[in-house]
């Protein structure tokens, strides 16, 4: 048994123990649903970046820095990452504000509507199940290539963890292994990174080095590799792709389920602002080290296939055994954090928005989340192992499915007076349908739509124009004047002025740590950057 | 100026103003002073 089989069983064992030890605290309803809605700060960062990456972020985003393209993730992250801050300051404080167990609970509140908490709640189990999916086949690919052992038992090993953790513990399990993986995959992306830049000479060799890489001309250039062999044929085109796909993300992350689901765990108001900046913060210098360390592999190997695998290649090639195994335990841990998360939210809404089970009668309401759970999870295990697999297109898929539906009834929930239950519930609905049909079209007729008409966009102005449609002839009942008007009035003890001055620091902190990277970055960066690429033209221009 | 050094300073400066939209947010609706 070698070191990184030994590593991954160590951080599964870990992984059910957390889950356990928290699924033995559980004595209310709300302390499985919401974590007894007492989560400080650390806990809800920790939850918020680890539902985020999944697998993807070191697999498919790994592979596309690999290959050059990194810059526009950089650009992209810089984008959706303002997701967090617009997210929690214009709906997430009033998320956890309502006091519900789920989200499309707060959406059947908020407009008095029964069919919509129904509807949100099975874009839910749809849309998540598929999300599941994509993070089973993800995590069971690196277990398969780590250990060796078969892709099938790989599957079985990692549906097993999650399922098992996630029926028992809850969102008080969730939101520690969370946090620990949270800790584990930023701390060994870091060592990650030295030994990486080590195996490449150093940091400024490794930089001027990729500055001039011939092989992938470009590859750390401020637009990474453009021309005939990429996607984009010219630096304006990555630029706009980045940009509108770090919108469309943006909302991604101010609306959809497995991230502002978190908000109702927050202790207050208060946390969920904090731990927005926090998790804005560690995405923004995460993104660095992780697209960075991608594009320096290639200095010591540039023939890794798949692309994805190229982070694996590194933890198994260019780390001590001991580190190598921790990293890779740190990508499975990310994949079974997102995987809790997402098979948490899904017995939840199945129970309490699609079933609408009895609030009063508790423990068969647990019961009855838990027997859901194990059934939509087996649903998805038989999926994993028939389905033809295919992560990246389901995941593109699935994820951003919410910003379509979700995005401009969630806003408009909170800012507007005029939005009625009607145009909530179809606007909901058009944005679902006119995502999937978008990237259906795209899938069956094999057409590559241009880039402003993402499905993810497209989705989104079905919807609101739906909604400005249907509001115009319908109207607002009492109720729904009555529930928003009770929304926006702040409770007293979120105005507690200690907590004030607490909060505010996290801006601040925001403000100091994007000054310092602007330094760091053209120190360590732009600098070398330009110092290789004027070395390369003072020798070319002699005679 | 190159496209690398506006790279270093656009990705530092989108987490200066998004402090700066928070930090005016949280006095807004939370400021009792």
């Amino acid at each position: 048994m070698n070191t990184f089989v030994i590593g991954m069983i160590i951080s599964i064992l870990v992984y059910l123990g957390v889950g356990w030890y928290a699924g033995r605290k559980i004595k209310h309803l709300d302390d499985y649903y919401v974590a007894g809605r007492n989560a400080p700060t650390f806990l809800i960062v920790g939850t918020l970046v680890a539902s985020f990456l999944s697998t993807n972020a070191f697999i498919g985003e790994v592979g596309m820095s690999y290959r050059g393209h990194g810059p526009l993730i950089v650009i992209m992250t810089g984008v959706n990452c303002c997701g967090y801050i617009i997210g929690a300051l214009f709906f997430g404080r009033f998320l956890r504000r309502a006091k519900t167990i789920t989200v499309p609970e707060f959406f059947g509140q908020r407009f008095n509507s029964r069919r919509l908490q129904v509807l949100a709640g099975l874009t839910i189990v749809v849309g998540l199940s598929c999300y599941l999916l994509a993070v089973t086949w993800g995590v069971s690919l690196v277990i398969n290539q780590v250990t060796g052992i078969s892709y099938t038992a790989a599957i079985l090993i990692a549906w097993f963890g999650y399922t098992a953790f996630t029926m028992y513990s809850g969102s008080q399990g969730v939101i520690l292994t969370d946090t620990i993986m949270f800790t584990l995959f930023v701390s060994v992306a870091l060592v990650a990174l030295y030994f990486i830049v080590d195996a490449g000479g150093g940091w400024f060799a490794s930089v001027q080095q990729l500055a001039v890489y011939e092989a992938k001309p470009g590859i750390i250039s401020w637009h990474g590799v453009v021309g005939d062999n990429s996607n984009w044929q010219t630096p304006t085109d990555g630029l706009i792709w980045a940009l509108i796909l770090g919108v469309a993300w943006g909302i991604v992350v101010a609306v959809s389920p497995w991230q502002t689901s978190r908000y109702l765990m927050a202790k207050s108001e208060h946390v969920v602002i904090r731990s927005a900046c926090g998790a804005a913060i560690a995405m923004f210098l995460l993104y660095l080290v992780t697209t960075f360390g991608a594009a320096a592999i290639n200095l010591s190997n540039p023939d890794i296939d798949p692309a994805e695998s190229a982070m694996i290649w590194a933890a198994m090639n260019l780390m001590p055994s001991v580190a190598g195994a921790i990293l890779v335990s740190g990508i499975i841990a990310a994949g079974l954090s997102s995987a809790s998360t997402f098979l948490s939210l899904i017995g939840f809404s199945a129970t309490n928005d699609v079933l609408n089970t009895d609030h009063d009668a508790k423990p068969q309401q647990l019961s009855l989340t838990r027997y859901l759970m194990v059934g939509i999870s087996l649903l998805v295990l038989i999926s994993a192992l028939t389905l033809p697999n295919n992560i990246f297109w389901i995941t593109y898929f699935a994820g951003p499915v919410f910003a379509s539906s979700w995005g401009v009834v969630a806003f408009m929930s909170v800012w507007s007076s005029r939005i009625t239950e009607a145009a909530a519930f179809w606007g909901m609905l058009a944005g679902f349908f006119g995502n999937i049909a978008f990237n259906l079209l795209a899938l069956v007729a094999d057409i590559k739509l241009p880039v402003y008409l993402d499905p993810i966009l497209v989705g989104g102005v079905i919807s609101l124009i739906t909604v400005l449609v249907v509001s115009s002839a319908s109207s607002v009942s009492k109720e729904e004047h009555a529930y928003r008007e009770a929304l926006h009035t702040t409770p007293i003890e979120e105005l507690d002025q200690q907590q004030f001055a607490l909060t505010l620091r996290w801006p601040k902190a925001m403000v100091i740590v994007g000054f310092l990277m602007v330094l760091a970055i053209t120190y360590f960066y732009a600098l070398p950057y330009q110092e290789a690429l004027d070395g390369i033209k003072s020798v070319q221009a002699q005679p | 100026m190159s496209g690398e050094l506006m790279l270093a300073i656009g990705y530092g400066l989108v987490l200066v103003i998004i402090g700066v939209l928070t930090w005016w947010g949280v006095r807004k609706y939370y400021d009792q002073g």
